[in-house]
């Protein structure tokens, strides 16, 4: 569906693509060279991936916005320590494909704070039980969920499993701690969105996308549920509540 | 923004400044194609109108 759309778009030679998402990149980079494309996506390494041939020189027809994907793990495994009471192990729950290179970020960001780390697999919404299962008997008393449309959309069964089996989870949607999950960080989508239209803009204007470094989200959103951490015995730090965007009552 | 045939394009064009050179992009049409797996939320939509609007650029 996605590389119909992509074919749709290069047929109609529009000035700009903006593309939302890894699929979406992907699609775009397979259907042209030439017009430049605008990603923003947050779950991709762009020089891994092949869409980019470095941050700082693009060098092709696709810049924009992605993540620093090992920063994110760092500063969420972070907060989970700074939560959690003897936290030493953590379970990390994704596609084995999907979020390969999150995977990689996590266990790099995990080494560096001496944390043990714990991939379980989950690749449909009826996995997530077993799953959490798994970190418990492991003794992970703590879970970072990597992003996917998948989490997203099973987010308040993840955040009613995790009180029930008495783990906390982190994930960077904020829509995870509003439907009931402890913790979420990440980027401001917002901020990103108004980055790529001042890309747009740049190149509408003339700028080349191959010269348009790569940016990374600055604004991150931390917002933690309260109600969920009375539910875990978790007592929030204070100085973690000030730092909070929003905390939920 | 609007769909035409699969693809859904957003058309802005350049807000008419006194200056002569910036005057005359603005005959010219421009379109954005949006691509993603979802409908893009109206949030993000408007965010990212904001930062083509720093550089001139409105809808329609």
């Amino acid at each position: 569906m996605l590389s119909e759309h992509a074919a749709e778009l290069a047929r109609l030679s529009v000035d700009v693509i903006l593309a939302r998402g890894p699929a979406a990149v992907a699609a775009a980079k397979a259907v042209t060279r030439t017009i430049p494309v605008v990603a923003v996506d947050l779950e991709s390494d762009p020089v891994a991936a092949g869409f980019v041939r470095g941050l700082a020189q693009p060098g092709g027809n696709i810049t924009g916005v992605f993540l620093d994907l090992p920063e994110l793990s760092g500063k969420q495994l972070q907060l989970l320590k700074e939560t959690v009471p003897r936290f030493s192990r953590v379970a990390v729950l994704g596609d084995p494909v999907l979020n390969a290179p999150q995977f990689r970020a996590t266990e790099v960001a995990a080494r560096a704070l001496a944390i043990q780390l714990q991939s379980v697999e989950v690749r449909a919404q009826k996995d997530f039980n077993d799953a959490l299962e798994t970190a418990k008997k492991g003794q992970a008393r703590a879970v970072l969920l990597l992003s996917s449309p998948l989490v997203f959309n099973s987010r308040a069964r993840i955040a009613a499993l995790a009180v029930e089996k008495r783990i906390a989870a982190v994930s960077m949607f904020v829509e995870f701690a509003e439907a009931g999950g402890l913790m979420a960080y990440g980027p401001s989508l917002r901020e990103s969105f108004r980055r790529c239209g001042a890309y747009a803009g740049k190149i509408l204007q003339g700028a080349k996308p191959g010269e348009l470094p790569i940016e990374r989200p600055e604004r991150f959103n931390l917002v933690i549920n309260l109600k969920t951490a009375k539910a875990l015995g978790i007592i929030i730090p204070q100085t973690l509540l000030l730092r909070a965007d929003q905390v939920i009552e | 923004m609007r769909r035409i045939g699969l693809a859904v394009v957003l058309a802005v064009s350049f807000a008419l400044t006194p200056l002569a050179a910036e005057a005359q992009q603005a005959a010219k049409p421009l379109r954005i194609g949006m691509l993603g797996a979802t409908p893009i939320p109206p949030a993000l939509f408007e965010a990212f109108k904001q930062g083509l609007g720093q550089f001139g650029y409105t809808e329609g």
